[in-house]
């Protein structure tokens, strides 16, 4: 009778054992599958990242280039008065070359 | 006794169900927080290359604007250059001009006068460009440097002819001494110091 009953006991503890091991496998496949997930998560920000970062750089270089395009073009206006002034100058700097050159 | 063995089963079983449900709920809280640090990690990471990109392109962006305002220097710079050498330009154009005037008689003589007290006076030989057709009063110049220099001078216009666009070489009789008063040679000369007064009449402000 004891006998029997120890085996009875025996069986449901084996069953018992089989739910733990079951939850435990099943636990291993949540981590599991939380660190596949995490792993995605992470290439995704940091692609994202990438993607963000290469705009900001096109943003801060295209910036550059408009305001050195301006700095030349603004550069090249100036030169056009320069050349419009220094050429009403012209026939004094003449003088000056001969006079001197010529010592009279 | 059937009842008693139920009893039993139904209290491991449950608690084998409960240690399990423990289990998958660890599980799920491990899980959030390995999601969770990933997701910190990331953010991070991704921080790190957004300001790094972005410190590139500002360095990156000072460099462009730097040639473009070194660029603009060289363009202003070379371009009075440009004006002053169309300001040569002219001017030798015009001395070619000058050595047609009336006014170039005058000239010539000082310049023959000037490279006569240069050389110290003395026995003297006066080359003049080819095509030179000025009257020369040679005597009186010669004159003007002894009363300078206190050395006899004598001037003498040398038959060999040189090329030029006008003014003249003076040379001792020995030819020790030459003093080249071309206007090229002038120019030349005295280049350095017109350009700087030339460029200030240009570029005043």
């Amino acid at each position: 009778m004891a006998d029997k009953l120890l085996e009875l006991i025996s069986d449901v503890e084996t069953k018992a054992n089989e739910i733990i091991s079951e939850a435990e496998k099943k636990a291993e496949e949540i981590i599991n599958q939380a660190k596949k997930e995490a792993e995605k998560i992470k290439e995704k920000i940091l692609k994202d990242a990438e993607i963000e970062a290469e705009k900001i750089w096109k943003d801060i270089l295209a910036r550059a280039e408009v305001e050195a395009k301006k700095i030349i073009e603004e550069v090249e206006k100036d030169i056009e008065k320069l050349r419009v002034e220094a050429r009403k100058q012209f026939d004094g700097a003449i003088k000056l070359i001969i006079d001197t050159v010529t010592g009279v | 006794m059937s009842t008693q063995v139920g009893k039993i089963e139904e209290i491991i079983i449950n608690e084998a169900k409960e240690k399990a449900e423990n289990i998958i709920v660890k599980a799920r809280e491990e899980a959030k927080k390995v999601l969770g640090k990933a997701e910190q990690e990331a953010k991070r990471e991704a921080e790190e290359i957004i300001s790094k990109k972005k410190t590139d392109a500002e360095a990156q962006a000072r460099r462009i604007l730097s040639e473009a305002k070194l660029e603009a220097r060289l363009k202003i710079l070379n371009a009075k250059e440009q004006l002053i050498s169309e300001a040569f330009d002219k001017a030798l154009e015009k001395l070619k001009e000058f050595s047609q005037s009336a006014q170039y008689k005058t000239a010539l003589e000082n310049l023959i006068k000037d490279a006569a007290i240069i050389i110290r006076g003395g026995d003297l030989e006066v080359l003049l460009p080819e095509n030179t057709n000025v009257d020369l009063d040679l005597s009186k110049i010669a004159k003007e440097v002894e009363e300078q220099t206190g050395v006899k001078t004598s001037l003498n216009i040398s038959k060999e002819r040189i090329r030029s666009i006008g003014g003249v070489i003076v040379r001792s009789k020995d030819r020790l001494l030459t003093v080249d008063n071309t206007f090229e040679a002038r120019l030349e000369r005295l280049r350095e110091q017109l350009r700087v007064n030339v460029a200030n009449l240009l570029f005043k402000t």
